[in-house]
């Protein structure tokens, strides 16, 4: 196997325990919430409208603002992921030195090393947004039309034009750069944040709304378009591909499946069902009086809802039993 | 989660710098606080801070601000504050809190009389509330779109953030359907999710025979979970209901909500034993609205500091009252929620006793300043409405709402007591006569009397508000 191909299967390996340590994440760690915060469509507008403007932006942008801006992002995400685990002081005593080192190991040349912290730190950056995002109540729809609207922003920006391989040669090798990267050029393998971020974002959203059943199938879905992928590239047949194409259009098509397979259920109030199906044969209530109903039977009467409902207390009933104006 | 997080900012903006809030903003932060809570169950981490005062430090220059913009603005705008300001020579800009007194306190009677003139010209007068207090003379206090739109947006807050009110419960209220209050809780349960039942001071069998009846709707509660009423309405309550052998398992009460009266430690007890629910008194007026106190589980009043500025003044010379005394609760309700009538020292003649100063708040409301829960009117020999609800509604034999009035005999023992009873007989009003001396209450006599006409001064509670329905509940069973 070439280098390349390693490189590819380590990325692959490191977006599988992404997604992994996303999901143990998710189980035992509850992130602390703003005190009125729901994930909402427009929320996902912003988001969309924020994607689709940043890499233009960030190509007019000097290096060093650019750097900043990531580096800025990584290490508050860094802090907020991890402030649940080891407390917020422990947050910043882990993600001050990472990002630092970032720096130092930039201008020292230590490519290898910035990458691989850098990957590191883009491991928790990706398990504590996609847990934020999950954890705020990011529903099924939105991630759908999140996944939708990164169809056809992917398949244009990296498929059709040069905007995602001109964002990549800015921040090959650059700290904080938002790539998982196993090499650097001249022959980048990188795999965007975007990318593990939806790839880990999609399980964690199934195994909430829908269970563990849409999870396994959400890793495996994921596993095996990363697979084919694996494939395109181990017998030459692609060299670069908008992963949000194949994986955005998979991801809506599970929402469509899961949807169907899981209806929303609405509750059926079965005392009132109970009552409503209930015929009184001889306990037929007298005009004018009212009767309480307990699973189809008369426990109580009385010359008001009130009153019934009194009696069939004082029989002994503790559910709440329906009323019901005796039938003229 | 982004634009609630922008009307967050806004909202808390609003509320530190006492500029009016955006209406819109505020309605749709109830509404996200309503979807949060349904989503998970709670609200986000220090929500409770929302509707909270900051340190005291920053806390004492907001109240400045506060303060300054509202005695500007009423002197500016308000015809009754600007006659008086031309009148007293007094530089609006000059009040402080600790220059405040410059400002002649405002009588009831003064707003009772012509309460146009509190109305302010900038104003757009929606909606007047006219008080139902048991005097005689309403007065009116008209509010604006806005004042409404806000106050039920925060009352919604209020009532999701600390109330604990959640979309499963079903809160009833018995208080008079003419009040503000009702309109407002009208409006803010069901911002809050919750469902409201408008049932009115009606025959209190009525009432009992609604909270009994269940219900069973979507995402509700069987029966009705919240009670708000009068004191006297639920002792009206509480007497039919002991009469008529109810008990708690006949109801789904979780919550009883009593204000606008005296509640006493023994009709909060005897509804606690009752219903078997905790029993929440609260503070509030129709003049004084947003401002509203709560009493806590150490039996403070407490006043929050960011709605209107609070003093307690001396009844006679109208000077703040010293620790330990007696004094009218008097309240300037601040213009980010109050811009049509304005109300600068209002005295409320609610009569609360000023905390000694050594009293250190050890409740859970500690940061929220307090006085003495309300102790009503006194008399000439410094016995309060409170002293007298106390003594009689301990006593089971007399009947609920209590009935009494004092007179003043001259007697140097004090005035005499005259109770309504259903069955005057010589040895209640010995037990009466001989709690009377225990408690060392200045009360030279009691009298017993079975028609509420034989008493010297008619006695009006609130529960006298009666509204009529056509729904007939049969007589009790003891009847
Ligand atoms: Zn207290």
């Amino acid at each position: 196997m070439n280098h390349g191909l390693q490189g590819a299967l380590a990325l692959d390996t490191v977006v599988l325990v992404t997604i992994g340590l996303a999901v143990g994440y998710l189980a035992k760690v509850r992130m602390p919430r703003p005190p009125a915060g729901l994930f909402v469509r427009s929320d996902i507008v912003i988001m969309v409208a924020l994607l689709v403007i940043m890499p233009f932006a960030y190509l007019d942008m000097p290096a060093a603002l650019v750097c900043t801006v990531f580096g800025l992002t990584v290490f508050v995400g860094l802090q907020f992921t991890l402030a649940p685990l080891i407390g917020g002081r422990g947050a910043v005593a882990v993600a001050t030195p990472a990002c630092a080192f970032e720096i130092v190991a930039y201008f020292a040349h230590w490519s290898t090393a910035l990458m691989l912290v850098n990957d590191v730190a883009l491991v928790v950056v990706a398990t504590g947004v996609t847990n934020l995002w999950v954890q705020t109540g990011m529903r099924p729809p939105l991630v759908a039309g999140f996944a939708a609207a990164l169809v056809v922003y992917d398949t244009v920006a990296t498929g059709l034009s040069s905007v995602t391989s001109d964002f990549m040669h800015l921040v090959n090798g650059i700290p904080f750069a938002p790539m998982l990267a196993a090499r650097y050029t001249p022959e980048p393998i990188m795999m965007g944040l975007g990318d593990t971020l939806m790839l880990t974002l999609w399980p964690l959203v199934a195994i909430k709304s829908y269970g563990r059943a849409a999870g396994i199938c959400a890793i495996a879905v994921d596993v095996l378009l990363m697979a084919a992928v694996f494939a395109g590239f181990a017998t030459g047949a692609i060299t670069y591909i908008p992963l949000l194409t194949p994986l955005g259009l998979l991801i809506v098509a599970q929402y469509f499946y899961w949807r169907r397979r899981i209806p929303v259920v609405v509750p059926v109030r079965d005392p009132l069902e109970a009552a409503l199906r209930a015929s009184y044969g001889e306990d037929e209530p007298a005009d004018g009086t009212w009767v309480a109903l307990h699973e189809g039977k008369v426990v109580g009467r009385g010359d008001s809802p009130g009153a019934a409902r009194r009696t069939a207390r004082e029989a002994g009933v503790a559910e709440v039993p329906v009323t019901a104006l005796g039938r003229p | 989660m982004l634009s609630t997080g922008l009307r967050q900012l806004g909202f808390a903006w609003s509320m530190l710098s006492g500029r009016g809030f955006r209406v819109r903003d505020a309605m749709a932060l109830a509404d996200d606080v309503r979807a949060t809570i349904e989503e998970f169950g709670s609200a986000g981490d220090g929500a409770g801070d929302m509707l909270s005062a900051p340190d005291p430090e920053v806390q004492d220059g907001l109240t400045r601000r506060r303060l300054r913009r509202t005695v500007r603005n009423a002197a500016r705008h308000t015809p009754y504050y600007r006659h008086l300001f031309e009148r007293i020579g007094v530089d609006p800009a000059s009040v402080t809190p600790d220059t405040i007194a410059s400002i002649p306190p405002t009588p009831k009677n003064a707003l009772r009389s012509m309460p146009a003139a509190f109305v302010s010209d900038r104003a757009r007068p929606a909606m007047a509330a006219q008080t139902t207090g048991t005097t005689g003379i309403p007065t009116t206090v008209w509010f604006s779109q806005y004042e409404l739109d806000i106050t039920v947006a925060t009352g919604a807050l209020a009532l999701m953030l600390t109330a604990g009110l959640r979309s499963e419960h079903v809160w009833a209220n018995c208080i008079t359907t003419r009040s503000i209050a009702q309109y407002l809780e009208g409006r803010s349960v069901p911002m809050a999710g919750a469902g409201y039942v408008p049932i009115g001071p009606v025959d209190p069998r009525v009432a009992l025979d609604r909270l009994a009846t269940p219900m069973h709707l979507p995402g509700k509660r069987p029966q009705i979970t919240h009670l708000n009423a009068t004191p006297s309405y639920l002792a009206a309550i509480v007497q039919e209901a002991e009469r008529d052998g109810w008990t708690a398992a006949d109801f789904g009460l979780q919550e009883i909500h009593v204000g606008g009266e005296i509640l006493t430690d023994a009709l909060r007890d005897r509804a606690r034993e009752l219903f078997n629910v905790p029993v929440t008194d609260g503070y509030s007026m129709t003049e004084i609205i947003p401002v509203a106190g709560q009493v806590c589980a150490h039996d403070h009043l407490h006043l929050p500091v960011d709605l209107g500025y609070v003093e307690v003044l001396d009844p006679v010379t109208l000077e703040p009252a010293a620790p330990g005394a007696v004094g009218s609760l008097t309240i300037t309700p601040f213009l980010s929620y109050r811009d049509t009538t304005t109300l600068l020292r209002y005295v409320t003649g609610d009569l609360v006793r000023v905390l000694p100063e050594a009293e250190k708040l050890g409740c859970e409301m500690a940061a929220v300043p307090a006085t003495s829960r309300i102790l009503g009117r006194v008399t000439g020999s410094d016995l309060t409405t409170r002293d007298v609800l106390e003594l009689l509604q301990a006593e089971r034999a007399l009947p609920l709402p209590t009935r009494y009035a004092i007179e003043e005999t001259g007697d140097p023992g004090g005035p005499v007591l005259h109770v309504v009873a259903e069955r005057a007989s010589r040895t209640l009003s010995a037990r009466l006569e001989g709690r009377v001396a225990d408690l060392a209450l200045p009360l030279s006599g009691v009298v017993l009397v079975e028609d509420p006409a034989d008493l010297p001064t008619p006695c009006r509670v609130r529960a006298d508000l009666r509204e009529h329905t056509f729904h007939t509940v049969p007589a009790g069973r003891s009847a």
